[in-house]
């Protein structure tokens, strides 16, 4: 079953989305980029459509087409205005409506639509590596039956069969979820976009049992968006400049065009930042040498500057209330649709006109795709009503050498889900390994909810390290925890069923969670400590081996200073309140100490006998963190060290 | 069953009937589950065929994330390098043999040897025909029909990836003055 493509097929910029899963995702094109400008050109009998289009469009004006969406369902008669406007030619179709000309032929604005659409839906195929067939598109809320269905067609003639047209601020409430929200409502969705303003105000209703959408009332600016905004910046600089250094800008386009850059990012800044600095070294030169530009823009001289065309949507707000016969009081939601809702200054105004603060957190460029994705979502009949997957809410592991809790399945894992990983044992000779399974966060085994125990016996005499048990941790899709042991060499196993493991009260999981961050730096201390007392160990051991294969080709001057620091460090070890640093002091000065041995052995083999590595080796060998070893023979406790490791979904 | 079926059976049939319900009860049921199969089988797909193209998209993702960051991090730096080398063209004539700006200049090329090592190369535009894959058209001038007259700023491509297009100038067929 093909996905439906969500597509916002905008007036200046085109965005598509899909569900996946119980989300909708943002599909790049394959430029990289997450929006497509709607602008297509034929340049040398070549077809270029997005950003390829609008980067050759001033050499190619006469065939480069933007704003096609402008003329869709429109009569030649009354466009007049919008088509002096711009740069390639219209002309009347046989029914008096709208035809642009492109490459010498007449096209309806439709087959321009279906252009950008075939682009689009040739980017989300080679993105998700499946077919697309369906879509869902938006269109302006005012849009007639004439413009819905040219929009229809455009689809069909790009491949695409239309499951529905819905409105953008529709598509708008449906991302930020206000459809689940409870009883009916009434909707602001203010839309400033790159180059024009919308207002709609809608109410959705319950209508047996299923949520309806009404729009009440829209109203707006077809000539009002982020451009002019960048627009007044770029004066203000010129402006300016010209008082400081007495050169107008204006005239030159080379300076106009780094303005012009500096102008945008200047904008995006400061709606993070209350002050921005234009810094564009060597922007002009006259005969007194070379200028620079260097000005601090505040956001309040920014909000000063673009004040009054914030307020020019005012009026279209407070209109499209009276039409809907609402007060402002009446909105229960106000929404934001359009990158330039991004603005501080915007957001304060909207705040203002309608007495309540409006939605954020959605990217006010994407949220119109990602509701068409939504309503695609639900038309194709979701994944997630079927099928409910479940998460682990804590992480499951096992208690391994000096207490500490080793965790195989981290927490928010989906289940069902398993994960194997090979553990050793930690002392010669140790028959038989304990493996206690625990549940949290914490990562001292203590600390966190033991789930059960059992014993895996009978493994054969070998030193430490050597024996190979795999423990496999399996969660089915009931939530069923599978824990199972098993010796590679010999193939004896056990295992354990935990039933108990995901059905924790919610309370209990909160609970852990926040011991978990609350104890995070003691516990980070205390397996700090761990760890260093598990290295000297395995230190001493190491030491106590060289000494032991030496025998007599190191003197005794250079073997007792070793001894006596191995013993040392051992008592060190024996008093629990020895100190971290104490310990880790007495393993760098035996660290330091062991490695002449080595090198002592090495001398005494010479240069000619060419066996370089066993003995050497073993010296090296007691700098590896990695080896950790305990001692004491009926130690039954599993050592940390992971020999492999494997994942199967 | 409907109403006819059971005025014109006698009692005598009500347990054939009954177990006749009970079949079809039965049936529906089946008919049910079997339905519930077909809708779990296709979520079951749906969500497989998700993983695995997903997987697909992140091999591919993590293919090219360390090109995508080289080229965050140059894109940013790179406004940089173009005001340095608008210094240098508008160094005044009597300071070209300054041992000072010779450092500057070596600054510079310290700069030019980093973007070397990552294999960034510089576009060629003036002369060169217009190609929306590389340049920007930014401003049209009397010149040859597509002929790249001026570069306004420098592109740059890492491979075949186009780090930032040129920003150029192009002829517009109309005879120069």
């Amino acid at each position: 079953m093909a996905k439906i493509l969500g597509i916002d097929l905008g007036t200046t910029n085109c965005c598509m989305a899909v569900m996946e899963g119980s989300e909708a995702t943002i599909i790049p094109n394959v430029e990289g980029g997450r929006t497509t400008p709607s602008m297509v050109a034929i340049k040398d009998s070549e077809r270029l459509v997005g950003v390829s289009a609008k980067r050759q469009s001033v050499t190619n004006g006469e065939n480069t087409i933007f704003s096609a969406k402008r003329f869709i369902g429109h009569l030649f008669n009354e466009s007049q205005k919008d088509i002096d406007r711009m740069p390639f030619k219209c002309a009347k179709g046989k029914d008096g409506e709208v035809e642009i000309v492109l490459d010498g032929k007449q096209r309806r604005p439709a087959e321009i639509a279906a252009m950008i659409l075939q682009k689009l839906k040739a980017d989300a195929e080679k993105y998700l590596g499946e077919t697309i067939t369906e879509a869902v598109i938006t269109v302006p809320a005012y849009f007639n039956d004439a413009q819905r269905q040219a929009t229809k067609d455009a689809g069909q003639i790009a491949g695409l069969t239309v499951k529905r047209i819905i409105n953008e601020p529709t598509a708008a409430a449906l991302a930020y979820g206000i459809d689940k929200k409870g009883a009916d409502k009434k909707i602001a969705v203010y839309d400033l976009g790159g180059g024009t303003f919308d207002i709609s105000i809608l109410e959705i209703a319950n209508v047996d049992g299923e949520k309806q959408f009404e729009v009440l009332s829209t109203n707006g600016n077809t000539q009002l968006g982020g451009d002019d905004f960048d627009q007044i910046i770029i004066d203000w600089l010129v402006t300016e400049f010209k008082k400081e250094q007495g050169v107008d800008l204006a005239k030159d386009k080379i300076a106009l065009q780094r303005l012009k850059d500096a102008a945008e990012k200047a904008k995006i800044e400061l709606s993070s930042a209350s002050e921005t600095e234009i810094n564009i070294p060597f922007i002009t030169s006259d005969a007194s040498g070379a200028k620079h530009l260097n000005l601090k823009l505040s956001r309040a001289k920014l909000e000063d500057l673009i004040a009054d065309l914030i307020h020019e949507t005012v009026d279209p707000c407070r209109k499209a209330m009276e039409d809907a016969k609402v007060y402002a009081s009446d909105i229960d939601e106000i929404l934001l649709v359009g990158g330039m809702t991004r603005m501080p200054a915007v957001q304060k105004k909207v705040e203002e006109i309608f007495g309540k603060e409006p939605h954020r957190g959605l990217n006010p460029d994407e949220v119109v795709a990602m509701g068409a994705a939504i309503q695609g979502g639900v038309m194709q009949g979701d994944v997630k009503d079927i099928l409910l997957l479940d998460v682990t809410p804590l992480s499951l592991g096992l208690e391994t050498l000096g207490s500490v809790a080793t965790k195989l399945i981290e927490r928010n894992t989906t289940i069902p889900t398993s994960k194997s990983q090979v553990f050793s044992t930690a002392a010669d000779n140790q028959p038989s390994v304990e493996i206690h399974v625990l549940q949290g966060e914490r990562p001292m085994a203590g600390d966190n909810k033991s789930l059960g125990r059992f014993v895996l016996d009978g493994i054969p005499p070998s030193p430490r390290g050597i024996p190979q048990i795999e423990v496999t941790f399996d969660i089915d899709a009931n939530g069923i925890l599978k824990v199972k042991a098993l010796d590679k060499g010999t193939g004896k196993e056990q295992h354990i069923s935990i039933t108990g493991s995901s059905n924790m009260s919610t309370d209990e999981i909160e609970r852990m969670k926040k011991e978990a961050e609350q104890y995070a730096e003691e516990d980070k201390k205390k397996q700090e400590k761990i760890e260093t007392r598990n290295k000297a160990e395995s230190l001493i051991f190491q030491s106590e081996k060289t000494l032991k294969d030496a025998g007599d080709k190191v003197s005794d001057d250079v073997k007792k200073p070793v001894q006596e620091k191995v013993d040392e460090l051992k008592k060190l070890l024996e008093n629990k309140d020895a100190s971290n640093d104490e310990i880790k002091r007495g393993y760098d000065d035996l660290s330091d100490l062991i490695q002449k041995v080595g090198a002592e052995m090495y001398k005494a083999a010479g240069p000619a006998a060419g066996a370089p590595g066993a003995e050497g080796a073993t010296a090296g060998g007691a700098d590896d963190p990695d080896v950790t070893v305990k001692q004491k023979p009926e130690e039954d406790v599993v050592e940390g060290e992971v020999v492999e490791d494997s994942d199967k979904q | 069953m409907n109403d006819t079926d059971k005025k014109t059976t006698g009692t005598s049939q009500s347990t054939d009937s009954d177990e006749i319900i009970e079949q079809t009860e039965q049936l529906d049921e089946l008919e049910l589950a079997n339905k519930k199969i077909d809708e779990l089988t296709v979520a079951a797909k749906q969500a497989m065929a998700d993983l695995q193209n997903y997987r697909k998209r992140t091999e591919e993702e993590k293919s090219s994330f360390s090109k995508f960051a080289i080229s965050n991090i140059f894109s940013e730096i790179l406004p940089v390098f173009d005001s340095f080398e608008r210094a240098i063209q508008h160094l005044p004539a009597d300071l070209t043999e300054n041992d000072w700006i010779k450092g500057i200049k070596n600054i510079i090329r310290q700069f030019e040897q980093i973007i070397e090592k990552f294999q960034i190369k510089k576009m060629e535009t003036v002369g060169k025909k217009f190609d929306h894959n590389l340049h920007e058209a930014i401003a049209t001038a009397p010149g040859e029909k597509d002929i790249i007259i001026n570069e306004l700023e420098a592109g740059y491509s890492m491979e075949d990836y186009v780090l930032r297009h040129a920003k150029v100038q192009v002829g517009n067929g109309e005879p120069q003055a």
